[in-house]
């Protein structure tokens, strides 16, 4: 392998750990927020998340470009913020990949906390639990396989970014240029060796994480001794 | 002293409720399907909204849930499928307030005779072993108010009997307040200080529990049953029975393994009493009550007698055609003989 694959196999795995704790961090509240929600505006909510599931990502890249342009608000936030435009930067790519693999993050969110809040939190409630202690000692313990699963979700989303990567960020080694990138590289030079060698790699990283995902999507929210019988 | 006034209007009717009980007391609530029993309770609990509720003279009603002191455990209450057994009491017993009714775990696990289940998964439980782990866990949290909806569904009457038997005990000894919601006035009958009868949201009759029972019991499509009071049970571990002895008259009934310490009566269904005038020989069945003719109250499809024994009332459902064959007139001495007890 070649060193510049390694270097975009380092920047994918730390971009896909970063979207992925950065995902967490952000659906976490909305998921929960949301699966309490039951007003009118609930499914345009839930439309505006699921849209990058069926958008171009290139369509995506393409906006995120216009919307953080030098010249727009966003885009001197932007500069202010990172010290640097956002097209052909490392942090531009986390903000699209964020986008991208939002649906595949708060998806999993959404459905344990349903799931949580018609079982568990209801009875708790009526049993006198206070919101802290239903909280961290019923919601957090009990969402742990969920939450497992959706970091799974997002990190595996993310290596296999393409499109809005290479919008965003080019391909500028070290910087910008991952994985599927590079492997795009190698194709187009007609380096197969080198080519099938990325491939591989991706394989089996994303192969790990998807067993890893169905482990903790069997042991659905967190159950003792799922498969004891009476 | 806890005082009740809710008016909450539910989907079909309004909720409608007063009423005062004081510390202590088991209260059951009956009534059919949709009356709104779980509804009362929701109200009460606090977790749904519309009431006054005041306990001590203390008002609750703007109070959350969690700092009334009052626990509902619903009809649909799981236990918490992260912990196991023993982890979900000690859940319940960690987290409790710290003004509690003071009762400790082992206490409880031997109140309710679950120590045999404490080590295992909740996932393997049966749905009667859950209701009796769920309830055991409501008793840890510690409150002093407890309301309970549908608690023992899943429960076979002998297993039913030990965990009402535990309310009752907790009721006397620890001041513990009961509201119980119930479709079995039996359960009910066999616990309760006092029974509230619910029919679309509205108080139908609210009083001590033999009398409403009565009444609900004389009311046509219900199941008839009754309850006779005995003494010190002696059992007879060889034939799998306990001898039990009535008051006044002395007469002896063999009921099943028996093991309420609190509550000395059976309860008798009474399509499972069959009676005749003269004494039976010759037959299987161990019990024979010998018992006085009341009356009879005539049904569509049943002849209710109405039978003394003991000084005690005991209810026996016939089909009309045998209370014609019988013929029996008013004072006159039967010969009950129950079976299933």
């Amino acid at each position: 392998m070649l060193e510049t694959d390694f270097t975009a196999l380092f920047l994918t795995v730390k971009l896909a750990v970063i979207t992925s704790l950065l995902l967490l961090i952000i659906c976490f509240p909305i998921a929960w927020l949301l699966s309490n929600y039951r007003g009118r505006l609930k499914p345009y909510f839930e439309a505006v998340i699921a849209l990058p599931l069926v958008l171009p990502p290139t369509l995506l890249g393409f906006y995120l470009l216009v919307a953080f342009s030098p010249n727009t608000i966003l885009g001197e936030f932007w500069q202010s913020l990172t010290g640097h435009q956002l097209a052909f930067s490392f942090s531009g790519i986390v903000l699209g990949s964020l986008i991208y693999s939002l649906p595949f993050v708060m998806q999993p969110l959404l459905v344990g906390f349903s799931q949580v809040n018609s079982q568990y939190n209801s009875a708790a409630i009526a049993l006198g639990f206070s919101a802290r202690k239903r909280f961290f000692y019923l919601l957090i313990p009990l969402l742990k396989s969920t939450i497992l699963s959706a970091f799974s979700l997002g990190f595996a989303h993310t290596l296999g970014e393409f499109g809005l990567v290479l919008m965003i960020g080019g391909n500028i080694p070290g910087e910008t240029q991952v994985v599927s990138i590079a492997l795009y590289d190698h194709v187009e030079a007609l380096n197969y060796q080198a080519a099938h060698e990325l491939s591989l790699i991706l394989f089996a990283i994303s192969f790990i994480c998807l067993v890893l995902l169905f482990k903790f999507n069997r042991s659905n929210l967190g159950f003792r001794g799922a498969n004891a019988t009476s | 002293m806890l005082q009740v006034n809710i008016n909450q209007p539910l989907e079909n009717f309004v909720l409608d409720v007063e009423f005062a009980v004081e510390q202590g007391i088991i209260v059951g609530v009956y009534g059919p399907s949709g009356a709104g029993k779980s509804s009362l309770l929701a109200a009460i609990s606090g977790i749904s909204t519309g009431q006054s509720i005041i306990n001590n003279q203390l008002n609750l009603a703007t109070l959350a849930p969690d700092k009334r002191g009052i626990c509902l455990q619903l009809q649909a209450c799981p236990l918490f499928p992260h912990l196991n057994v023993q982890g979900n009491l000690n859940f319940a017993y960690k987290h409790r307030p710290k003004n509690n009714n003071q009762l400790m775990i082992d206490e409880i696990v031997s109140l309710l005779g679950v120590a045999d289940l404490l080590n295992r998964e909740v996932g393997s439980l049966s749905g009667g072993e859950q209701q009796r782990i769920v309830f055991a866990r409501t008793l840890l949290l510690g409150q002093n108010i407890i309301l309970l909806d549908e608690p023992f569904s899943a429960l076979d009457w002998q297993k039913k009997q030990r965990l009402l038997s535990a309310i009752k005990y907790l009721a006397k000894n620890k001041k513990i307040t009961f509201i119980i919601v119930s479709h079995s006035l039996k359960e009910l009958s066999y616990c309760a200080d006092k029974l509230l009868q619910l029919s679309r949201g509205k108080i139908i009759r609210f009083g001590d529990t033999d009398i409403i029972s009565q009444h609900i019991n004389n009311e046509q499509g219900t199941t008839h049953f009754s309850f006779i009071n005995f003494q010190q049970p002696s059992p007879l571990p060889e034939y799998n029975l306990t001898k039990v002895t009535l008051s006044q008259s002395q007469q002896v009934l063999y009921i099943n393994q028996f093991d309420d310490r609190n509550n000395y009566k059976i309860c008798i269904n009474a399509n499972d009493i069959s009676v005749s005038t003269a004494p039976e020989k010759n037959s299987s069945c161990i019990n024979t009550l010998h018992c006085t003719f009341v009356g009879c109250q005539l049904q569509q499809h049943e002849a209710l007698l109405y039978l003394d024994v003991d000084g005690q009332t005991l209810l026996c459902s016939l089909n009309p055609l045998a209370w014609q064959q019988l013929a029996i007139t008013t004072g006159q001495t039967l010969y009950a003989q129950p079976h299933a007890i």
